[in-house]
């Protein structure tokens, strides 16, 4: 079907390139992007990506808040797979600091991050299935996040917005239920996600949409610094779980789906496939979790109990001491990346000793995949630039911050 | 991590290389502004460092606290020898400017134009050298630090309404 | 003749009668202390600065006993580390639960040492001592006898610099209790420096109290504009208004105290501050833009060679100063400079206070020289020699000028300032960038704090503006470059730079030798 070449000779019609502007609020641009297009009928032929609608100064406000106090704001980077981003951003500072987590919470926040990635990509494959028309899967997709959502609560306390971890630690470990109620949710989330395969793997409406539609090869994606999904549906296996395990992600048996044309199909593969593997590493973390401490024992990183803040001054300073002056991290620069739900995350921070950061610069996967994005849409049809932009999974939070 | 980047780095371009670390694991090569293209080049292109990702571009703004005020920071990955390096670049306020990278990866080109909606550092040959986050009107650079962060900015002019 | 010693196995040599905690200090490795400080004398009560030394069976106090010959010093071992765990527990024991309510709370040493090198559980199972708290012990400072930890630095303080000896310590043993001897009032003219000494909350000020929490303000290095001395200063500021000014440490200038006056003097930053500029239509002043005042200011001084007075005040900073002077070498060729300043004080002493009450005379007479004063011009006026003046900063009185048309730039709208033709909006030294020299030569530079008030402008940039009017580019396009820019033309200033000047600031012609940078530079140099 993209493959029909619209001819531009005719008498009577008006074969100037049609300038069309779409967004930054359109139902189909995920938040807030603008699209520039130029149509000559209805191939794009050319188009200019303009972002930044959703910018909220994240970096500047992580500036004048201590280092604890700019988890929620990366609560709010990328918002559909939250806790990859705290503990992203809690492994940065701890690098920074020098300090590893205990082993039970990387077991905790592996759950965790792995839980999110899934959600990240339901919503993601959802929402492509319901823009080309296919809503069922979308019902599916979200019924399934909102299992994992309320199984998150459980464990966070919030289905969105966490702040779960905390630099040398979690807020606290799993409920005692949780190993019983993840089961219950892990067969009703694999059950959707089975549902949700039979409806559109094999779909003709989903595959003539979908199929060799927004092609790159991979060399070309890793000159725009394409990482994740996207990079992985061209060929290309750089996968940070992989190439630099954090973490405990050496110690689990897992794939790294890839794709071969690097077309939208290929995409929805790749996360469909990553949603079983996350599950895997999910199932391997629950067999090697050992009882244990989430958090360190170190005071200088963790308040003490409330009992001690309130009974006593030795309590109240050391409270007061993390809470106002912030965790002292010492002087120094880092840049610690994990594997988000888009791609290479990366954290770089850059401390001058005191409680605040200097500066906390996230490196933002999708910001690479939105500049290139032109590419992926150019030549195809206006019709395309939906599943193809769908497929990219940009988040706003995570791409203007 | 992987030493042999630097040294290979420092063996090429002796001059343009001021310093190294590897600081918290992280191997950080201070470099001149000259020739940054030509070396940009060489980390892609030399079979033995092959940085074909690149990962992010940034700038620190190290206002009253250290001169030159300004460091461009580069991250490159190596999907294939899998390693990483960081280079930065310092510059001072009053000239404040690049090479833009953007001919040895295109995908730099975001990251200079944000360098320079939010930080005011020049990137010279960029194709494209405009604000990305900011709407045009606006006045200043917000990641600086003598930017103060609650600064109010006109948002638009009505119509009729002179500038 | 040094002494040689080893501190933590590192060899360190020092002058004979230092202490072991200040050559520790010089030696890198900080010793935590409550009742020592550099400025008074050795006290050793606290116990805090414990280390083990190897000429001795039992832990040195520190800050008392002097570096002997050949002896090794333990700051670091398990042992110190155990015995100030000890020292602290003790201390706190009785410290009342004040964090929440205490203005010192961000900025307190006991939290600080607690926090750095104790974190050890409170083990207390009885209730804690009380004592007299929120005791006015003058109507300047606060006392909290349960905050007390009787460090004596207080009554050191009035001891051995103000010397005064206000203040006591009443009681014994765990009833110990600051006072205020029976018959004497605390009035030295530097008692607040003693809310700066304590350590903990004990001792507040009256003026801050409950203000504004320690860890909302933002801080600022300045230089205080009351006097000559110029004591280096702290200017902690909160949404755009000026909370507080505290001294900060400059050997050379003000060591670690400033006096009450000046740091009481942020209060009148904002005291009928001219906040537009103001032309006068006739009789009736009205506001205009800066750029209608300086349309008018042009008028009333080009071309009038010698019959233009410029008056430069003494508290103006140098980068202003040295607009002024390329303002008259290049827009005013041939007008006539005066000086003008704030009246003299009696009160000067030999520890900070001096009779000269503005900032930067010197800098006046560095670029300037030797200027005619008010009086001068006075009579100039009265002779008619001058008919039209341009004060540069309010300090002169109306019957300097009496009969002149006046153009007055001015941070406050005094008398004087109200009567002027025109009427220019100066910002204050806690607005802008800028630079005071002190009566000794020392060059200190400041840290704009807040925004300017109203429409104000600083000296640099106003005299710069004023120049334009008349047609003439300065060339100057900031305080920063103002000062590089007078560095080049003042030998005495050569290599002056806000940042090479740092928080000390450095003495008139030490920068005739330049020091190479302490970072690389990306710039051939």
């Amino acid at each position: 079907m993209s493959e029909i070449l619209i001819e531009t000779e005719s008498g009577d019609l008006d074969s100037a390139p049609m300038n069309l502007q779409m967004g930054p609020s359109h139902p189909a641009m995920h938040g807030t992007i603008k699209m520039r297009v130029k149509l000559d009928g209805e191939i794009v032929q050319k188009t200019e990506v303009e972002v930044g609608y959703l910018h909220r100064g994240f970096e500047k406000s992580c500036e004048s808040v201590t280092w604890s106090q700019v988890m929620p704001y990366t609560d709010r980077l990328n918002y559909v797979s939250p806790l990859c981003n705290n503990v992203g951003y809690c492994m940065a500072v701890e690098k920074l600091i020098g300090v590893r987590a205990t082993e039970r919470c990387e077991y905790v926040r592996t759950i965790m991050a792995e839980s999110s990635r899934i959600c990240d990509h339901l919503t993601c494959v959802g929402a492509s299935a319901m823009e080309l028309g296919g809503f069922t899967a979308f019902l599916y997709a979200i019924e399934a996040r909102e299992e994992l959502w309320r199984l998150t609560e459980t464990v966070t306390g919030a289905r969105l917005t966490h702040s779960y971890c905390r630099i040398g630690g979690l807020k606290d470990d799993l409920p005692v239920d949780f190993v019983p109620n993840y089961r219950v949710v892990e067969k009703k989330v694999r059950s959707l996600v089975a549902d949700m395969h039979a409806l559109l793997d094999r779909n003709r409406i989903f595959l003539d949409r979908m199929k060799d539609v927004g092609s790159m090869t991979a060399e070309r994606a890793l000159q725009w610094g394409f990482t994740g999904p996207v990079l992985r549906s061209t060929g290309s296996d750089y996968d940070v779980r992989k190439a630099s395990p954090y973490m405990l992600y050496d110690r689990f048996d897992f794939e790294v789906p890839v794709g071969s044309k690097g077309d939208n199909y290929d995409r929805y593969l790749v996360r469909m496939e990553e949603i079983e593997q996350s599950f895997r590493i999910i199932d391997q973390c629950l067999k090697q979790m050992k009882p244990g401490p989430v958090n360190l024992e170190d005071g200088r990183l963790l308040l003490p109990p409330k009992d001690e803040v309130y009974g006593s001054i030795e309590g109240t300073i050391a409270h007061f001491k993390i809470i106002m002056d912030g965790i002292q991290v010492p002087p120094g620069e880092v840049y610690s990346y994990t594997e988000a739900g888009n791609g290479e995350l990366g954290f770089y921070l850059v401390s001058t000793g005191e409680g605040r950061p200097y500066k906390c610069r996230v490196r933002p996967p999708c910001w690479s995949l939105m500049q290139g994005l032109h590419e992926l849409l150019e030549g195809y049809q206006i019709a395309d630039i939906v599943p193809t932009f769908g497929s990219v999974n940009m988040i706003g939070g995570e791409c203007d911050r | 991590m992987s030493k042999h980047v630097l040294e290979r780095l420092k063996a090429r371009f002796t001059d343009q290389v001021e310093e190294t670390h590897s600081n918290q694991g992280d191997d950080t090569a201070y470099v001149k502004r000259d020739k940054l293209v030509e070396l940009l080049t060489f980390l892609r292109d030399d079979a033995e460092l092959a940085f074909n990702l690149p990962v992010d571009l940034t700038v620190v703004d190290w206002y009253q606290k250290r001169e030159p005020r300004f460091e461009v920071v580069y991250h490159l990955y190596s999907t294939t020898k899998r390693h990483r390096v960081r280079l930065k670049v310092r510059v001072d306020e009053d000239d404040a400017r690049v090479p833009s990278s953007f001919a040895v990866w295109p995908g730099f080109d975001w990251y200079e134009r944000e360098a320079w909606d939010l930080y005011g550092v020049r990137f010279e040959g960029h194709p494209n050298h405009t604000r990305i986050m900011m709407w045009e009107g606006f006045e200043g650079h917000p990641l600086r630090k003598d930017y103060p962060i609650n600064k109010r900015q006109p948002l638009t002019t009505l119509l009729g309404e002179q500038k | 003749m040094g002494v040689n010693c080893k501190i933590n196995g590192q060899p360190v040599t020092v002058e004979n009668g230092t202490s072991v905690l200040e050559a520790a200090r010089g030696a890198g490795f900080e010793v935590p202390h409550f009742c020592w400080h550099p400025g008074l004398s050795r006290p050793a009560n606290c116990r805090m600065c414990l280390v083990d030394a190897s000429n001795s069976p039992k832990p040195i106090p520190s800050c008392y006993i002097g570096v002997a010959e050949g002896v090794d010093y333990t700051t670091d071992s398990e042992h110190v580390r155990e015995l100030r765990r000890a020292i602290l527990e003790f201390i706190l024991l009785n410290h009342p639960i004040d964090c929440a309510i205490c203005d010192q709370a961000g900025e307190c040493e006991l939290q600080n040492n607690y926090f750095d090198y104790s974190l050890q559980s409170s083990r207390l199972a009885t209730d804690k001592n009380h004592k007299p708290k929120a005791v006015a012990l003058s109507d300047k400072i606060t006392f909290d006898g349960e905050r007390c930890i009787v460090c004596t630095r207080c009554v050191r303080f009035c001891d051995e610099v103000a010397k005064t000896s206000e203040l006591g310590v009443k009681n014994r043993g765990e009833r110990s209790e600051i006072a205020v001897f029976p018959g004497k009032t605390l009035t030295n003219p530097y008692s607040m420096n003693i809310v700066d000494l304590c350590p903990v909350g004990a001792l507040t000020s009256t003026d801050f109290r409950f203000k504004c929490r320690v860890w909302f303000m933002s801080t600022v290095e300045s230089v205080c504009d009351q006097c000559s001395r110029g004591c280096a200063i702290y200017l902690d500021h909160h949404k755009g208004e000026v909370m507080r000014y505290r001294p900060r440490e400059n050997r050379q200038v003000n060591d670690w105290w400033v006096c009450d006056n000046g740091r009481m003097s942020y209060t009148t930053l904002h005291d009928e501050r001219v906040l537009a500029p103001v032309v006068r239509d006739g009789a009736k002043p009205t506001r205009a833009t800066l750029d209608a005042a300086l349309e008018r200011v042009k008028v009333l001084l080009a071309g009038r060679g010698d019959k233009v007075a410029v008056v430069v005040s003494a508290t103006l900073d140098n980068e202003a100063l040295f607009a002024a002077r390329r303002l008259v070498d290049q827009a005013l060729k041939g007008a006539r400079v005066f000086v003008s300043a704030r009246a003299d004080g009696t009160d000067q002493d030999d520890i900070l206070l001096r009779n000269d009450k503005n900032p930067n005379r010197k800098g006046v007479e560095v670029l300037f020289g030797v200027l005619p004063d008010t009086a001068a011009l006075r009579a100039a006026v009265a002779d008619g020699d001058v008919t039209h003046v341009l004060a540069l900063g309010g300090t002169f009185s109306a019957d300097d000028v009496q009969g002149a048309t006046v153009i007055a730039a001015s941070v406050h709208a005094t008398d004087a300032v109200r009567a002027a033709e025109v009427v220019l909006p100066l910002q204050s030294h806690a607005e802008h960038d800028g630079s005071f020299t002190n009566f000794a030569g020392q060059v200190q530079r400041f840290q704009a704090g807040i925004a300017p008030v109203g429409e104000a402008v600083a000296g640099w940039e106003l005299v710069s503006r004023i120049a334009r009017a008349l047609g003439h580019d300065l060339q100057l396009s900031s305080a920063g470059g103002a000062l590089k820019a007078l560095a080049k033309e003042q030998p005495d200033f050569t290599g002056f730079t806000h940042i090479s000047l740092g928080a000390t600031g450095r003495k008139l012609g030490s920068g005739l030798v330049v020091e190479a940078p302490a970072e690389p530079t990306a710039t051939a140099p």
